[in-house]
């Protein structure tokens, strides 16, 4: 039989039987898909529970930061004049603020050039260096010169001066120096310009020549007279008849004006002064408050010597010395002259302004700039394109004012502050001379050639706190108040009201209380039953979420450990209701706001804080455990330092092209930017000053500006130069060589310098970790993660530091445990993934049996099926021989 | 061709199957059965093929009494076959494979 389709014997279609079998077999492979899809659905929730408890977790993170809870409110009653921001450690109160200057940073101009790209002098190559420090006394300001004859009579014509565009109120009377200074000086609020009155002094020729007298002895004919004034006080008189030599005399002068009596009293009373001798020919008068001096010789009948006159005919003289008066601008900023006929006031119409008589000290915390013109790059545009990218804390640009000399390079210092002015000086490359045209464009000494013209000039904000003056360099001051930082945005007065932050701190409470019930009401229907429903949650007798809610419950019933002050939640008016929420008295929270909060931050984040005023809890970790640890510190972290060997002498010179090879903080291995060759500027310096040159020197340098690496310098108390790293620890190194110029020996004698040392000690017992002034807890230690800052004092037992964990730390560490990736959900989640796969694995085979089942009946019944037909066919055969046989008989 | 002795012979030959297929449907050994009617078959083939050349005398009366008693077996062996394929055929359209599969693996 050749064929195989089944069911030929039958009439049975098996195919359609066997695919009937197959559909109908879904129905017990239906139980492993529902118990599959219950895992699924338990997988589906706790992965809902998870996401939940996430959520929580991250409400949590603001809430471990105990700045959350420390936080201050600062309202400024004038946001106008400034504004305020207050750290956690500032004091609660009002402040009286009064903002009398707003610091600013000093600008500078060079004089009008023709072109921007015309080359100035010969075009070499030029060095520009640029210092940063404070001017120091002196003034700002014009000078003028001694008044002119005409005003010493007729005053100064109304009109004649304008100072800033304000006419002086001048007139007939205005007639001095001291006339004038009043003047301008009742204006100073409006022009910002006040006026000092040099000494008015006679001339030094009037008695004499300096080597011998003048003044002829006085002779007197019959009634003739004589009398010598000087500023209206009669000093010499000599009535009719007197011989020469009897009577005034330059000794009889002296003689005068060496005693005590009614004319030197007068003198004295009218504020002139009295200098040299009229014998020597050196006599001067002097009126320091600049008013005019008047020398008159009165003279009737016939009278011979007195001033100049040797002999001849004195007909009587009148001289007026007159002083000259100076502007000063408080502010540092040009002065513009203007009027009529300035002159008549001894000044030059024109606008500009130097210092006089100030001295520069250069701040030795503010690097050196150097700034290198390339040969031919010495235009006016080349030289603001090198100096903004030498990057020296200058901003260089042009301005063209339209005149016939238009262009000025203005340059203005980055940092404001009275610390940053600026110093310049042009040099030629590797130590040449230096061009004169470029010097004399861009010199700029405030103790010396002022080349360029300030137009604004480097100062401190200046204000008062409740009456106490406080100066910073910027126009952001920080410790005036503590822990406060005032912005200050122009003068006036303003009232500052720190204050704390009740508000942010009662949101945070809130929010963690809503976040803790969001989660609540999800554990909820997950776990519960719900009547209204009637629909139990996926996870209804979950013991992982019966753990999970038992676990955060009993975490938020115990008491905070380690913590003075607030150890419960009740204690703020946070408890737990019926259906395990929380709920907020307000009331009670608000009390315990006014009375204890500065304890509500240990309830919540984790808290660090060190017995000792010199040693800050910098850090912590989840390792960290609570307690109370003794802190005890056996060395004291070091700085490397190089100190001279000797005192060092009133002055130091150093050479023209000194080069220091400078290695600082060199690492292991060895870093090749920890080793930078410094030129140190050639003078002749004071301790002081030297100190100051060394550190900007070093600190000018742009590798170690680059790494962070920086030093200070100092004269100490014996008068000895200290150079040292400001890095802490071990890691703190400094050597420093001679490469060409003054050798270091000249300075620092044959001192070695000292490695820094890293701070030691024990926290808790426990031998800590140190690195530069940090001190960590040991790892494996109760301690471990703390982090301390040890900032000074000395070494031995340095008092206690208290950590503890508030409950957000704690909860934190609680939910990483249930959702962390060895978290309890995780774990219970991939154990119910394993038993979806088991059942997936016996599905499969469930499956393969079935098929096989099938196969053996299918089989069975198509043999059977072919069999009966083949008996059929059998039987018909030897039923038809069984006739055969019978129709035979 | 064969002789008419041989066809007797055959004839109780098949006899002797044919009581073999009885005993085996009794046994439930349908496997054997199958086998044992293609033998059948066989024979039955055979007798076509050589001419089942009308017998006489003492072989007549083998040939009738053997093709009777495969005919009294073969209707026992179906009347045992019958329901056994009924029961197949059972199996295989409803769910007692299934169910018999799943109480064998507790699902």
């Amino acid at each position: 039989m050749g064929i195989n389709s089944p069911g030929i014997g039958s009439g049975l279609d098996v195919n359609g039987l066997v695919s009937k079998l197959m559909a109908a077999e879904s129905l017990p492979l239906q139980a492993y898909d529902t118990k599959t899809g219950v895992l699924q659905g338990r997988i589906a929730s706790y992965g809902q529970l998870s996401g939940a408890i996430g959520t929580f977790q991250g409400s949590l993170s603001s809430l471990s930061n105990s700045s959350t809870f420390q936080a201050l409110t600062s309202n400024s009653s004038d946001t106008t004049i400034l504004s305020a921001t207050a750290t956690s450690t500032a004091v609660p109160g009002s402040y009286q603020v009064n903002v009398r200057q707003l610091a600013k940073a000093q600008s500078l101009n060079t004089a009008g050039q023709t072109s921007t790209t015309a080359t100035i002098g010969t075009g070499a190559a030029a060095t520009i260096s640029f210092q940063f420090g404070s001017v120091g006394g002196g003034s700002f300001g014009v000078n003028g010169t001694a008044l002119p004859t005409t005003t010493a009579t007729g005053g100064i014509a109304k009109g004649a001066l304008s100072i800033n565009g304000t006419t002086i109120a001048t007139d007939s009377t205005t007639k001095s120096a001291l006339d004038l200074a009043n003047a301008i000086n009742t204006l100073t609020g409006t022009t910002g310009v006040s006026a000092n009155v040099t000494a008015t002094k006679t001339a030094a020729a009037l008695f004499g020549n300096g080597t011998a007298s003048t003044f002829g002895n006085v002779a007197t004919g019959a009634s003739s007279s004589y009398a010598l004034t000087v500023g209206g006080i009669q000093i010499a008189t000599q009535g009719a008849g007197v011989a020469a030599g009897s009577g005034v005399t330059p000794a009889s002068i002296d003689a005068t004006l060496g005693g005590n009596n009614a004319t030197t009293q007068a003198l004295t009373a009218a504020g002139i002064t009295v200098s040299g001798t009229a014998a020597a020919g050196t006599l001067q008068f002097t009126a320091t408050n600049g008013a005019n001096i008047n020398v008159t010789e009165t003279v009737s009948g016939s009278v011979t010597g007195g001033l100049g006159n040797s002999g001849t005919a004195n007909n009587g003289s009148s001289t007026t010395a007159t002083a000259s008066v100076s502007l000063v601008s408080a502010a540092g900023t040009p002065i513009t002259v203007a009027g009529s006929n300035p002159a008549a006031a001894g000044l030059t119409a024109g606008t500009g302004g130097s210092y006089t008589g100030s001295s520069f000290t250069l701040d030795g915390t503010q690097p050196l700039g150097t700034v290198n013109v390339a040969t031919g790059s010495g235009t006016l545009a080349g030289i603001r394109d090198a100096i903004n990218n030498a990057n020296v804390g200058v901003t260089a640009s042009i301005v063209s004012d339209g005149s016939n000399n238009p262009y000025h390079l203005v340059l203005t210092s980055n940092k404001t502050g009275a610390n940053a002015a600026m110093k310049i000086t042009v040099s030629g490359a590797g130590g040449a001379a230096a061009d004169p045209a470029l010097a004399s464009l861009l010199n700029y000494d405030p103790s010396g050639t002022q080349s360029m013209q300030q137009t604004s000039a480097a100062q401190d904000t200046l204000l008062s706190v409740n009456g106490i003056a406080v100066q910073g360099h910027g126009t952001d001051v920080s410790g005036a108040i503590d822990g406060v930082t005032i912005s200050t945005k122009q003068t006036g007065t303003s009232t500052l009201t720190i204050a704390r932050d009740t508000k942010s701190v009662s949101d945070a409470i809130n929010g963690f209380v809503k976040a803790y019930n969001t989660l609540n009401t999800t554990i909820s229907s997950l776990s519960g039953y719900d009547p209204t429903t009637k629909k139990a949650g996926a996870l209804q007798g979950d013991f992982t979420v019966r753990g999970i809610r038992s676990q955060l419950r009993a975490q938020l019933d115990t008491a905070v450990q380690g913590q003075n002050g607030l150890t419960t939640l009740s204690q703020i008016g946070i408890s737990f209701q019926k259906d395990g929420s929380l709920t907020v008295d307000s009331t009670k929270l608000n009390t315990a706001m006014t009375s204890n909060f500065n304890s509500i931050a240990g309830l919540f984040a984790a808290v660090g804080q060190a017995s000792d005023g010199l040693v800050t809890v910098t850090g912590s970790s989840a390792k960290t455990q609570p307690g109370n640890y003794a802190l005890n510190i056996t060395q004291m972290a070091t700085q490397a330092t190089l100190a001279s060997t000797g005192v060092l002498p009133a002055t130091t010179t150093i050479a023209a092209n000194t080069t220091w090879s400078v290695t600082l903080n060199q690492t292991s291995p060895t870093t090749a930017s920890k080793v930078q060759n410094i030129a140190i500027p050639a003078g002749n310096y004071s301790p002081s000053a030297l100190a100051a040159l060394l550190s900007s020197s070093i600190n000018g340098n742009s590798g170690f500006a680059g790494t962070g690496d920086t030093v200070a310098a100092s004269i100490d108390s014996t008068g000895h130069l200290v150079l040292s790293s400001t890095k802490w620890g071990s890691g703190s190194n400094l050597t420093l060589s001679d490469v060409t110029g003054s050798t270091v020996a000249g300075v620092f004698g044959t001192a070695t310098p000292t490695t820094g040392l890293d701070v030691a000690g024990t926290i808790g017992g426990v031998q800590a970790t140190g690195n530069g002034q940090t001190l960590s807890g040991a790892a494996g230690s109760v301690t471990e993660g703390l982090q301390l800052s040890i900032n000074g004092g000395s070494i031995g037992a340095r008092g206690t530091v208290n950590f503890s964990q508030g409950y957000a730390v704690q909860l934190t560490s609680l939910t990483t445990g249930f959702i962390g990736t060895s978290g309890l959900i995780t774990s219970r989640t991939s154990g119910l993934n394993d038993s979806i796969k088991s059942i997936t694995d016996q599905k499969a085979s469930f499956q393969a049996h079935l098929d096989s089942m099938q196969k053996i009946y299918t089989a069975q019944f198509t043999a059977l099926d072919t069999m009966v037909a083949s008996m059929q066919s059998t039987q018909s055969y030897l039923t038809q021989q069984l006739a055969s046989i019978a129709a035979n008989r | 061709m064969m002789t008419n002795a041989e066809i007797a012979s055959l004839y109780e030959a098949m006899v002797g199957i044919t009581d073999d297929m009885l005993a085996a449907a009794t046994a439930n050994d349908w496997d054997r059965l199958v086998q044992l009617e293609h033998q059948c078959a066989a024979c039955v083939r055979q007798l076509k093929d050589n001419g089942d050349s009308p017998l006489a005398g003492q072989e007549r009366v083998r040939k009738a009494n053997a093709i009777r008693k495969m005919l009294d077996s073969d209707r026992k062996i179906r009347d045992l076959t019958q329901p056994w394929m009924a029961k197949l055929q059972a199996m295989i359209s409803n769910k007692t494979v299934e169910r018999r599969v799943a109480r064998a693996y507790g699902v």
